[in-house]
Protein backbone atom coordinates (compact mmCIF):
# COMPACT_ATOMS: atom_id res chain seq x y z
CA UNK A 1 0.00 0.00 0.00
CA UNK A 2 1.03 3.52 -0.80
CA UNK A 3 0.25 6.67 -0.02
CA UNK A 4 -1.06 9.03 -3.40
CA UNK A 5 -0.12 12.59 -2.26
CA UNK A 6 -2.07 13.78 -5.08
CA UNK A 7 -5.50 12.25 -3.75
CA UNK A 8 -4.54 12.34 -0.39
CA UNK A 9 -5.22 8.60 1.10
CA UNK A 10 -3.40 5.38 0.62
CA UNK A 11 -3.71 3.16 -2.27
CA UNK A 12 -3.79 -0.46 -2.90
CA UNK A 13 -1.98 -3.01 -4.39
CA UNK A 14 -4.22 -2.47 -7.29
CA UNK A 15 -4.77 1.29 -7.45
CA UNK A 16 -8.05 1.17 -5.07
CA UNK A 17 -8.12 3.93 -2.39
CA UNK A 18 -7.88 2.86 1.11
CA UNK A 19 -8.36 3.97 4.55
CA UNK A 20 -11.73 5.33 4.17
CA UNK A 21 -14.87 4.24 3.50
CA UNK A 22 -16.29 4.60 0.84
CA UNK A 23 -13.09 4.75 -0.79
CA UNK A 24 -11.68 8.48 -1.74
CA UNK A 25 -10.21 9.90 -4.72
CA UNK A 26 -10.33 8.73 -8.06
CA UNK A 27 -13.17 6.35 -8.84
CA UNK A 28 -11.60 3.09 -10.62
CA UNK A 29 -15.38 2.07 -11.61
CA UNK A 30 -16.15 5.81 -13.19
CA UNK A 31 -17.26 4.69 -16.87
CA UNK A 32 -14.96 5.56 -19.58
CA UNK A 33 -18.63 6.64 -21.46
CA UNK A 34 -18.62 9.83 -18.97
CA UNK A 35 -15.80 11.23 -20.80
CA UNK A 36 -17.04 14.64 -22.98
CA UNK A 37 -20.09 13.45 -22.31
CA UNK A 38 -22.29 16.42 -22.66
CA UNK A 39 -25.61 15.82 -22.33
CA UNK A 40 -27.80 12.60 -21.10
CA UNK A 41 -31.37 12.20 -21.19
CA UNK A 42 -33.43 9.46 -19.22
CA UNK A 43 -36.91 11.11 -20.17
CA UNK A 44 -37.80 9.22 -16.90
CA UNK A 45 -40.78 10.92 -14.97
CA UNK A 46 -39.47 10.76 -11.78
CA UNK A 47 -36.08 12.68 -12.84
CA UNK A 48 -37.99 15.46 -14.92
CA UNK A 49 -38.66 13.82 -18.18
CA UNK A 50 -36.82 16.79 -20.45
CA UNK A 51 -33.97 16.82 -17.73
CA UNK A 52 -30.68 16.71 -18.74
CA UNK A 53 -28.59 14.34 -16.25
CA UNK A 54 -25.10 15.40 -16.68
CA UNK A 55 -25.50 19.70 -16.35
CA UNK A 56 -29.04 19.53 -14.71
CA UNK A 57 -30.69 21.92 -17.53
CA UNK A 58 -34.49 21.54 -17.86
CA UNK A 59 -35.98 22.22 -21.21
CA UNK A 60 -38.94 24.32 -22.25
CA UNK A 61 -41.73 21.60 -22.92
CA UNK A 62 -43.94 22.74 -26.26
CA UNK A 63 -47.56 21.48 -26.07
CA UNK A 64 -47.03 19.16 -22.96
CA UNK A 65 -44.84 16.30 -24.66
CA UNK A 66 -46.11 12.75 -23.66
CA UNK A 67 -44.08 10.01 -22.41
CA UNK A 68 -44.78 6.56 -23.35
CA UNK A 69 -42.84 3.20 -22.33
CA UNK A 70 -39.29 3.32 -22.68
CA UNK A 71 -36.16 1.29 -23.41
CA UNK A 72 -35.87 1.81 -19.16
CA UNK A 73 -38.02 2.86 -17.16
CA UNK A 74 -40.26 6.13 -19.36
CA UNK A 75 -39.71 7.44 -22.79
CA UNK A 76 -40.54 11.14 -24.28
CA UNK A 77 -42.61 11.31 -27.12
CA UNK A 78 -42.16 14.88 -29.32
CA UNK A 79 -44.69 15.97 -32.39
CA UNK A 80 -47.38 13.20 -32.24
CA UNK A 81 -49.20 14.95 -34.59
CA UNK A 82 -49.34 18.48 -32.03
CA UNK A 83 -46.11 19.91 -32.42
CA UNK A 84 -44.86 18.54 -28.89
CA UNK A 85 -41.27 19.49 -28.27
CA UNK A 86 -39.02 20.36 -25.58
CA UNK A 87 -36.55 23.87 -26.51
CA UNK A 88 -33.09 24.36 -24.80
CA UNK A 89 -30.93 27.40 -25.53
CA UNK A 90 -28.77 26.41 -22.66
CA UNK A 91 -25.34 27.38 -23.71
CA UNK A 92 -23.66 24.15 -22.68
CA UNK A 93 -26.01 22.36 -24.92
CA UNK A 94 -24.97 24.14 -27.71
CA UNK A 95 -22.62 23.57 -30.41
CA UNK A 96 -19.69 26.50 -30.33
CA UNK A 97 -18.53 27.66 -34.15
CA UNK A 98 -16.37 25.80 -36.08
CA UNK A 99 -13.97 27.57 -38.80
CA UNK A 100 -13.33 26.93 -42.14
CA UNK A 101 -9.47 27.37 -42.84
CA UNK A 102 -10.59 27.31 -46.61
CA UNK A 103 -7.55 26.21 -48.45
CA UNK A 104 -5.23 26.88 -45.55
CA UNK A 105 -3.55 23.80 -43.56
CA UNK A 106 -4.83 21.69 -40.86
CA UNK A 107 -3.71 24.70 -38.42
CA UNK A 108 -6.18 27.01 -39.92
CA UNK A 109 -9.32 24.64 -39.16
CA UNK A 110 -11.09 24.54 -35.66
CA UNK A 111 -13.94 21.58 -35.72
CA UNK A 112 -15.85 19.79 -33.36
CA UNK A 113 -16.25 16.13 -34.01
CA UNK A 114 -19.45 15.09 -32.27
CA UNK A 115 -21.40 11.92 -31.52
CA UNK A 116 -25.23 11.07 -30.49
CA UNK A 117 -26.52 7.84 -29.79
CA UNK A 118 -30.08 7.25 -28.38
CA UNK A 119 -32.90 5.00 -28.62
CA UNK A 120 -35.68 6.22 -31.06
CA UNK A 121 -39.24 5.19 -31.84
CA UNK A 122 -40.69 5.89 -34.90
CA UNK A 123 -44.05 6.73 -34.78
CA UNK A 124 -46.78 7.49 -38.17
CA UNK A 125 -44.89 9.89 -40.01
CA UNK A 126 -46.63 12.72 -41.93
CA UNK A 127 -45.88 14.11 -46.01
CA UNK A 128 -42.98 15.94 -44.95
CA UNK A 129 -39.98 15.44 -42.76
CA UNK A 130 -39.70 15.65 -38.94
CA UNK A 131 -36.85 16.36 -36.75
CA UNK A 132 -36.20 14.02 -33.31
CA UNK A 133 -33.44 16.51 -32.63
CA UNK A 134 -32.95 19.62 -34.24
CA UNK A 135 -30.15 22.73 -33.22
CA UNK A 136 -30.77 25.82 -34.65
CA UNK A 137 -28.38 28.56 -35.49
CA UNK A 138 -28.95 32.50 -36.44
CA UNK A 139 -25.85 33.66 -37.99
CA UNK A 140 -25.21 31.63 -41.27
CA UNK A 141 -26.95 29.63 -44.36
CA UNK A 142 -30.74 29.56 -44.89
CA UNK A 143 -31.65 27.12 -43.28
CA UNK A 144 -31.16 28.31 -39.89
CA UNK A 145 -30.42 24.84 -39.21
CA UNK A 146 -27.01 23.63 -37.56
CA UNK A 147 -27.94 19.89 -37.66
CA UNK A 148 -30.91 18.15 -37.09
CA UNK A 149 -31.80 13.99 -37.06
CA UNK A 150 -35.15 12.49 -38.02
CA UNK A 151 -37.43 9.72 -39.97
CA UNK A 152 -37.43 10.16 -43.60
CA UNK A 153 -40.16 9.01 -46.16
CA UNK A 154 -42.61 6.01 -44.72
CA UNK A 155 -45.63 7.46 -45.07
CA UNK A 156 -48.22 5.83 -43.34
CA UNK A 157 -47.83 2.20 -42.01
CA UNK A 158 -44.43 1.90 -44.04
CA UNK A 159 -41.28 1.98 -42.51
CA UNK A 160 -38.64 4.76 -42.35
CA UNK A 161 -34.96 5.46 -42.63
CA UNK A 162 -33.51 7.94 -40.10
CA UNK A 163 -31.84 10.93 -41.74
CA UNK A 164 -28.30 12.74 -40.29
CA UNK A 165 -28.03 16.36 -41.73
CA UNK A 166 -25.69 19.19 -41.13
CA UNK A 167 -25.74 22.81 -42.40
CA UNK A 168 -24.00 25.31 -40.33
CA UNK A 169 -22.95 27.86 -42.54
CA UNK A 170 -23.57 25.97 -46.09
CA UNK A 171 -26.35 24.04 -47.50
CA UNK A 172 -28.03 21.06 -45.92
CA UNK A 173 -25.98 17.71 -46.36
CA UNK A 174 -27.74 14.75 -45.06
CA UNK A 175 -27.11 10.78 -44.83
CA UNK A 176 -30.01 8.57 -44.26
CA UNK A 177 -29.51 4.97 -43.03
CA UNK A 178 -28.90 1.99 -45.22
CA UNK A 179 -31.64 0.41 -44.68
CA UNK A 180 -35.27 0.75 -43.50
CA UNK A 181 -35.97 -0.03 -40.35
CA UNK A 182 -39.77 -0.76 -38.67
CA UNK A 183 -42.18 1.91 -36.96
CA UNK A 184 -43.61 1.53 -33.60
CA UNK A 185 -40.79 -0.21 -32.37
CA UNK A 186 -37.30 1.00 -30.71
CA UNK A 187 -34.23 1.35 -32.54
CA UNK A 188 -30.83 2.04 -30.98
CA UNK A 189 -29.59 5.20 -34.11
CA UNK A 190 -26.16 6.61 -33.67
CA UNK A 191 -24.84 9.88 -35.39
CA UNK A 192 -21.08 11.02 -35.99
CA UNK A 193 -19.91 14.09 -37.21
CA UNK A 194 -16.41 14.33 -38.13
CA UNK A 195 -15.87 17.92 -37.99
CA UNK A 196 -15.25 20.73 -40.63
CA UNK A 197 -12.03 19.52 -42.80
CA UNK A 198 -12.47 16.17 -41.50
CA UNK A 199 -13.59 12.51 -42.78
CA UNK A 200 -13.17 8.92 -41.64
CA UNK A 201 -10.00 8.16 -43.27
CA UNK A 202 -9.05 7.33 -47.48
CA UNK A 203 -12.05 4.80 -47.52
CA UNK A 204 -15.09 5.45 -45.91
CA UNK A 205 -16.95 5.19 -43.72
CA UNK A 206 -13.80 4.39 -41.52
CA UNK A 207 -13.92 4.50 -37.87
CA UNK A 208 -13.44 7.54 -35.28
CA UNK A 209 -9.90 6.19 -35.32
CA UNK A 210 -9.40 6.73 -38.69
CA UNK A 211 -10.24 10.27 -38.73
CA UNK A 212 -8.17 12.69 -40.55
CA UNK A 213 -7.96 15.93 -42.12
CA UNK A 214 -9.14 16.31 -45.61
CA UNK A 215 -9.73 20.09 -46.09
CA UNK A 216 -12.12 22.59 -47.09
CA UNK A 217 -14.74 20.53 -49.33
CA UNK A 218 -15.57 17.75 -46.55
CA UNK A 219 -16.96 17.14 -42.90
CA UNK A 220 -18.29 13.68 -43.08
CA UNK A 221 -21.31 12.33 -41.87
CA UNK A 222 -22.32 8.78 -40.55
CA UNK A 223 -25.28 7.41 -39.25
CA UNK A 224 -25.63 3.95 -38.01
CA UNK A 225 -28.30 1.45 -36.68
CA UNK A 226 -27.47 -1.47 -34.06
CA UNK A 227 -30.00 -3.89 -33.95
CA UNK A 228 -30.18 -7.70 -32.51
CA UNK A 229 -30.78 -8.75 -28.84
CA UNK A 230 -28.68 -8.23 -25.38
CA UNK A 231 -25.16 -10.12 -26.06
CA UNK A 232 -25.58 -9.85 -29.99
CA UNK A 233 -25.76 -6.23 -31.41
CA UNK A 234 -24.17 -5.75 -34.61
CA UNK A 235 -24.23 -2.62 -36.80
CA UNK A 236 -26.08 -1.71 -39.44
CA UNK A 237 -23.57 -0.44 -42.47
CA UNK A 238 -22.70 3.05 -41.57
CA UNK A 239 -24.53 5.28 -44.24
CA UNK A 240 -21.90 8.41 -44.78
CA UNK A 241 -21.59 11.80 -46.75
CA UNK A 242 -18.26 13.25 -46.62
CA UNK A 243 -18.50 15.92 -49.10
CA UNK A 244 -20.32 19.40 -49.37
CA UNK A 245 -18.45 20.55 -46.02
CA UNK A 246 -19.45 23.62 -44.21
CA UNK A 247 -19.19 24.76 -40.79
CA UNK A 248 -21.16 24.49 -37.79
CA UNK A 249 -22.27 28.00 -36.51
CA UNK A 250 -23.29 29.01 -32.85
CA UNK A 251 -26.00 27.13 -31.68
CA UNK A 252 -29.02 29.03 -30.77
CA UNK A 253 -31.65 26.20 -29.59
CA UNK A 254 -31.25 22.55 -28.83
CA UNK A 255 -35.00 20.55 -29.79
CA UNK A 256 -36.75 17.69 -29.25
CA UNK A 257 -38.87 17.82 -31.73
CA UNK A 258 -40.19 19.48 -34.78
CA UNK A 259 -42.16 22.50 -34.35
CA UNK A 260 -44.14 21.79 -37.61
CA UNK A 261 -47.92 21.13 -36.91
CA UNK A 262 -49.44 18.04 -38.38
CA UNK A 263 -45.78 16.03 -39.18
CA UNK A 264 -44.89 12.90 -35.60
CA UNK A 265 -41.63 11.72 -34.92
CA UNK A 266 -42.40 9.42 -32.02
CA UNK A 267 -40.35 7.98 -28.99
CA UNK A 268 -36.75 9.13 -27.46
CA UNK A 269 -34.90 7.30 -24.52
CA UNK A 270 -31.35 7.12 -23.24
CA UNK A 271 -30.10 9.83 -25.70
CA UNK A 272 -26.58 10.76 -25.41
CA UNK A 273 -24.25 13.47 -26.61
CA UNK A 274 -20.38 13.33 -27.01
CA UNK A 275 -18.53 16.87 -27.58
CA UNK A 276 -15.43 16.99 -29.46
CA UNK A 277 -15.53 13.02 -29.25
CA UNK A 278 -16.33 9.93 -31.47
CA UNK A 279 -17.48 7.25 -29.89
CA UNK A 280 -15.56 4.11 -31.85
CA UNK A 281 -17.81 1.14 -33.51
CA UNK A 282 -16.77 -1.08 -30.36
CA UNK A 283 -17.99 1.26 -27.83
CA UNK A 284 -20.85 2.39 -29.66
CA UNK A 285 -21.44 -1.70 -29.51
CA UNK A 286 -20.85 -1.69 -25.67
CA UNK A 287 -23.38 1.29 -24.78
CA UNK A 288 -26.16 -1.11 -26.96
CA UNK A 289 -24.99 -3.57 -24.93
CA UNK A 290 -25.37 -1.21 -21.32
CA UNK A 291 -28.30 0.29 -22.45
CA UNK A 292 -30.72 -3.00 -23.77
CA UNK A 293 -29.29 -4.86 -20.51
CA UNK A 294 -30.78 -2.12 -18.08
CA UNK A 295 -27.64 0.23 -17.32
CA UNK A 296 -28.37 4.02 -17.87
CA UNK A 297 -26.19 6.67 -16.52
CA UNK A 298 -23.86 6.99 -14.81
CA UNK A 299 -22.96 3.75 -16.91
CA UNK A 300 -22.28 1.88 -13.26
CA UNK B 1 -49.53 38.42 -53.02
CA UNK B 2 -46.39 39.95 -52.59
CA UNK B 3 -44.53 38.75 -49.18
CA UNK B 4 -44.68 41.92 -47.51
CA UNK B 5 -48.72 42.12 -48.52
CA UNK B 6 -48.67 37.96 -46.63
CA UNK B 7 -46.40 39.51 -43.72
CA UNK B 8 -48.74 42.97 -43.65
CA UNK B 9 -51.82 40.81 -43.34
CA UNK B 10 -50.54 38.03 -40.94
CA UNK B 11 -49.48 40.94 -38.37
CA UNK B 12 -53.26 42.73 -38.86
CA UNK B 13 -54.69 39.23 -37.87
CA UNK B 14 -51.86 38.75 -34.89
CA UNK B 15 -52.92 42.16 -33.43
CA UNK B 16 -56.58 41.08 -33.48
CA UNK B 17 -56.09 37.94 -32.28
CA UNK B 18 -53.66 39.18 -29.34
CA UNK B 19 -56.23 41.25 -28.49
CA UNK B 20 -59.25 38.36 -28.30
CA UNK B 21 -57.28 35.29 -27.12
CA UNK B 22 -54.84 36.60 -23.88
CA UNK B 23 -58.83 36.79 -21.51
CA UNK B 24 -59.71 33.54 -22.68
CA UNK B 25 -56.22 32.21 -22.37
CA UNK B 26 -56.11 33.71 -18.69
CA UNK B 27 -59.46 32.29 -18.07
CA UNK B 28 -58.21 28.81 -19.61
CA UNK B 29 -55.03 28.87 -17.52
CA UNK B 30 -56.83 29.31 -14.41
CA UNK B 31 -59.02 26.27 -15.00
CA UNK B 32 -56.92 23.97 -16.32
CA UNK B 33 -53.10 25.48 -14.91
CA UNK B 34 -51.97 25.77 -18.79
CA UNK B 35 -52.87 27.75 -21.37
CA UNK B 36 -54.39 26.04 -24.79
CA UNK B 37 -53.05 24.47 -27.48
CA UNK B 38 -54.30 26.04 -30.81
CA UNK B 39 -53.44 23.17 -33.83
CA UNK B 40 -51.85 24.99 -36.62
CA UNK B 41 -54.61 25.02 -39.50
CA UNK B 42 -54.78 24.68 -42.77
CA UNK B 43 -52.39 21.70 -42.93
CA UNK B 44 -50.10 22.05 -44.97
CA UNK B 45 -49.85 26.05 -44.81
CA UNK B 46 -50.61 28.25 -48.09
CA UNK B 47 -47.56 28.63 -50.34
CA UNK B 48 -46.40 31.59 -52.14
CA UNK B 49 -49.29 33.67 -51.93
CA UNK B 50 -52.59 30.98 -52.77
CA UNK B 51 -55.23 31.65 -50.23
CA UNK B 52 -56.37 28.90 -47.40
CA UNK B 53 -59.11 28.41 -45.89
CA UNK B 54 -58.79 28.23 -41.95
CA UNK B 55 -60.73 25.23 -39.94
CA UNK B 56 -62.40 26.50 -37.00
CA UNK B 57 -63.24 22.70 -35.73
CA UNK B 58 -59.83 21.54 -35.73
CA UNK B 59 -58.43 20.34 -32.01
CA UNK B 60 -55.89 18.49 -30.19
CA UNK B 61 -57.44 15.37 -28.92
CA UNK B 62 -58.99 16.40 -25.58
CA UNK B 63 -59.16 20.32 -25.86
CA UNK B 64 -61.32 22.67 -27.15
CA UNK B 65 -61.20 23.68 -30.91
CA UNK B 66 -60.50 27.26 -32.07
CA UNK B 67 -64.31 27.70 -32.46
CA UNK B 68 -65.34 26.35 -29.07
CA UNK B 69 -62.46 27.89 -27.01
CA UNK B 70 -63.76 31.46 -28.66
CA UNK B 71 -60.61 32.28 -31.25
CA UNK B 72 -61.38 33.72 -34.16
CA UNK B 73 -59.78 32.20 -37.48
CA UNK B 74 -60.09 33.84 -40.59
CA UNK B 75 -62.42 32.78 -43.50
CA UNK B 76 -59.58 32.71 -45.61
CA UNK B 77 -55.97 34.16 -45.90
CA UNK B 78 -52.36 33.37 -47.46
CA UNK B 79 -51.21 31.88 -43.86
CA UNK B 80 -51.77 28.90 -41.60
CA UNK B 81 -52.50 29.63 -37.87
CA UNK B 82 -51.38 28.55 -34.77
CA UNK B 83 -50.90 28.31 -30.71
CA UNK B 84 -48.05 26.83 -28.91
CA UNK B 85 -47.99 26.79 -25.26
CA UNK B 86 -44.99 26.13 -23.15
CA UNK B 87 -44.03 25.22 -19.62
CA UNK B 88 -40.47 27.13 -18.66
CA UNK B 89 -37.39 25.38 -16.89
CA UNK B 90 -38.67 27.40 -14.14
CA UNK B 91 -42.33 26.16 -13.96
CA UNK B 92 -43.95 29.46 -15.80
CA UNK B 93 -46.57 29.35 -18.65
CA UNK B 94 -46.26 30.75 -21.95
CA UNK B 95 -48.29 30.76 -25.28
CA UNK B 96 -47.12 31.95 -28.48
CA UNK B 97 -49.36 32.52 -31.82
CA UNK B 98 -48.00 32.02 -35.00
CA UNK B 99 -48.88 32.81 -38.39
CA UNK B 100 -46.60 31.11 -41.18
CA UNK B 101 -46.84 30.03 -44.98
CA UNK B 102 -44.28 28.26 -47.47
CA UNK B 103 -42.69 30.60 -49.34
CA UNK B 104 -39.98 29.87 -52.10
CA UNK B 105 -37.87 26.47 -50.16
CA UNK B 106 -38.92 27.43 -46.97
CA UNK B 107 -41.44 28.75 -44.58
CA UNK B 108 -42.24 32.74 -42.88
CA UNK B 109 -43.01 32.87 -38.99
CA UNK B 110 -44.43 35.78 -37.67
CA UNK B 111 -44.62 35.25 -33.87
CA UNK B 112 -45.81 36.78 -30.88
CA UNK B 113 -45.26 35.36 -26.81
CA UNK B 114 -47.33 36.11 -24.41
CA UNK B 115 -45.40 35.34 -20.68
CA UNK B 116 -46.91 37.46 -18.58
CA UNK B 117 -46.72 40.67 -21.17
CA UNK B 118 -46.36 40.51 -24.68
CA UNK B 119 -42.71 39.89 -26.54
CA UNK B 120 -41.89 41.82 -29.98
CA UNK B 121 -43.56 40.27 -33.10
CA UNK B 122 -40.90 38.65 -34.79
CA UNK B 123 -40.36 37.15 -38.25
CA UNK B 124 -38.29 34.12 -39.41
CA UNK B 125 -37.34 32.33 -42.55
CA UNK B 126 -36.68 28.21 -42.42
CA UNK B 127 -35.97 26.30 -45.41
CA UNK B 128 -36.80 22.57 -44.83
CA UNK B 129 -34.77 19.49 -45.20
CA UNK B 130 -34.14 18.34 -48.84
CA UNK B 131 -37.19 16.16 -50.61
Amino acid sequence: MTFDPDYGHFQSAQGTGRGFNPAQGPSSAESPFLENLESWWKFDTATGPFTDSVTGTVMTEVNTPTSMTGVIAQAGVVSAASAERATTNAAALLSDAEVNGGSGAEGTFTAHPFTVAGWFYPKNVGSAWPFFLEENQSTGGAHNLNWYMGPQYGHNADPVQFDFGVAGDGSIAYVSTAAIYAKDNWHFVVLRYFGCGYDSGASPPGDATDRRFTGQTVNEKQVMVVSGGAGSGSLSTIAYQAATGGALEPGTLFAMGDGVSGNSAGGLDLLGIWRDRLLTNAEILELYELTVTGTDYPFS
Amino acid sequence: MTLEQIKAEAELYLASLQDEILPLQEDYILAVGKYWQGIGTPNPPPEDGAVGNPDPDVAREGLPSWESFGASLPFSAPFAVRCDEEKWPDGSRAFVIRTYFGWGDGTWTGSIRYKGSWADLAWEYNERTPA
